[in-house]
C-alpha cells in the first residue's frame, strides 16, 4: 500500500505563444474564407491542385501562381474521433477529419460536425471514409481556418 | 503584395500540474531536509527514486539517503531567455547564460536533470572551459526549502 501522507500536489504550467507570418498564398487562401469560397492553387508543371494554396509545388518546386476556387465539397480521407475535452478543441464528442478538396494533390486538417448520434461512440460507425462533406461557415468571417467552423456531410 | 502578409498569433497554455505520489513525495520532503533520497533493488540503486524497478518490475528493497553529490553525464549552455518556461510559482524565467545538466547522483542507474552553476561568470566561452562531462558537482541548497526541486538552487562544481 502506498502511503499517501507523502503525497504532495506539484502545479505547473508552459505557456507557450505562436507566432507565424503567413505569406501571400496562406493569406489569399485566409482571406478567400472571409468570403465562403475555398481557394487553392494550380502547379504549372504538374496541374496538381494545392489546396490550401501554397506558396510552391513541393513536388515540382516551382512557384505556383494560377488559382483556383474549388465547390468547397471535400472528402474525408481519415478521421479521429475525441472523448476527452483537449486544450484549444471544441467540447467532446468531436471528429478530426483529414479531407481532400476535390483531386488536390493535398489534404488538410480540420473538424468535421453535424453527424446525428444518440450515443457518443456510434460516431466511430457513423462517420465513413470517403464521405463528401460540405464548410458550415462561421457568422462573423475574420480570414482564419476558423472561419469553416466545421465540415457536415452534404446530405445532412 | 507585402500588404497581403499578415501574421497570426496563437497561445498554448499547458497544464502539467501533477500529483507526486508516495516514492516521489519522499524524495521532495527529503529535498526539505537537505536529504537526497533514493531507494535500491538488486543492487541497483536509483536517485531519485523509483515506484518499481524497472528490471524486476517489483517494488524496490529499500529506501536510500545520500547527500546528492554526483557526476556531469552531459550538459547544454542556454544562451536564449525561455519564452513560455518559467519557474514552478512565479513568473522568474532562468538569467541567460545558464546551463543545464544531466547529473549522475552516487552510483543512480538513471539521471536528474537540473541547473549546473557557480562558475563565476558569465561568459559562455569560459563557463564551457569549467564545465566537463564527468566533473563532479555537489547540490546547493535554498535557503528557504519548501519540498520541491528548486529546494535545490544548483548543482556547483566539486572543488
Amino acid at each position: 500500500m502506498q502511503d499517501i501522507s507523502y503525497n504532495k500536489r506539484f502545479e505547473y504550467n508552459w505557456d507557450v505563444p505562436f507566432k507565424v507570418t503567413l505569406g501571400e498564398s496562406y493569406f489569399r487562401f485566409l482571406d478567400g474564407l472571409k468570403n465562403k469560397k475555398i481557394l487553392g492553387n494550380i502547379c504549372p508543371k504538374c496541374n496538381g491542385l494545392h489546396v490550401p494554396a501554397r506558396p510552391f509545388c513541393d513536388k515540382c518546386l516551382v512557384e505556383i501562381t494560377k488559382w483556383y476556387e474549388t465547390s468547397g465539397i471535400v472528402t474525408i480521407e481519415s478521421f479521429s474521433v475525441t472523448y476527452v475535452k483537449f486544450l484549444g478543441l471544441p467540447d467532446p464528442p468531436h471528429i478530426t477529419g483529414i479531407v481532400r478538396a476535390e483531386n488536390a494533390v493535398t489534404s488538410f486538417l480540420h473538424q468535421i460536425g453535424g453527424i446525428p448520434y444518440d450515443e457518443p461512440k456510434e460516431l466511430d460507425e457513423k462517420t465513413k471514409i470517403g464521405m463528401k462533406l460540405k464548410p458550415v461557415w462561421a457568422e462573423k468571417r475574420i480570414g482564419d481556418i476558423q472561419d469553416i467552423l466545421y465540415f457536415t456531410p452534404v446530405d445532412a | 503584395m507585402s500588404n497581403n502578409v499578415i501574421k497570426k498569433e496563437w497561445r498554448f497554455n499547458f497544464d502539467f500540474s501533477v500529483a507526486s505520489g508516495e516514492t516521489y513525495g519522499r524524495f521532495f520532503k527529503g529535498l526539505n531536509d537537505k536529504k537526497i533520497i533514493g531507494n535500491i533493488c538488486n543492487n541497483r540503486t536509483f536517485y531519485p527514486p523509483k515506484p518499481f524497478c524497472d528490471k524486476t518490475l517489483k517494488p524496490p528493497d529499500a529506501w536510500l539517503e545520500c547527500d546528492g553529490a554526483g557526476i556531469v553525464e552531459a550538459f547544454t549552455i542556454c544562451c536564449e531567455k525561455s519564452n513560455g518556461v518559467k519557474f514552478s510559482k512565479t513568473d522568474k524565467k532562468p538569467d541567460v547564460p545558464y546551463v543545464l545538466g544531466v547529473i549522475k547522483i552516487k552510483d543512480s542507474e538513471h539521471c536528474i536533470i537540473h541547473f549546473i552553476s557557480g562558475f563565476e561568470t558569465k561568459d559562455v566561452s569560459e563557463i564551457a572551459d569549467k564545465i566537463e562531462i564527468g566533473m563532479k558537482v555537489k547540490p546547493v541548497w535554498a535557503t528557504k526549502r519548501e519540498g520541491e526541486i528548486l529546494d535545490i538552487e544548483y548543482f556547483e562544481p566539486v572543488i
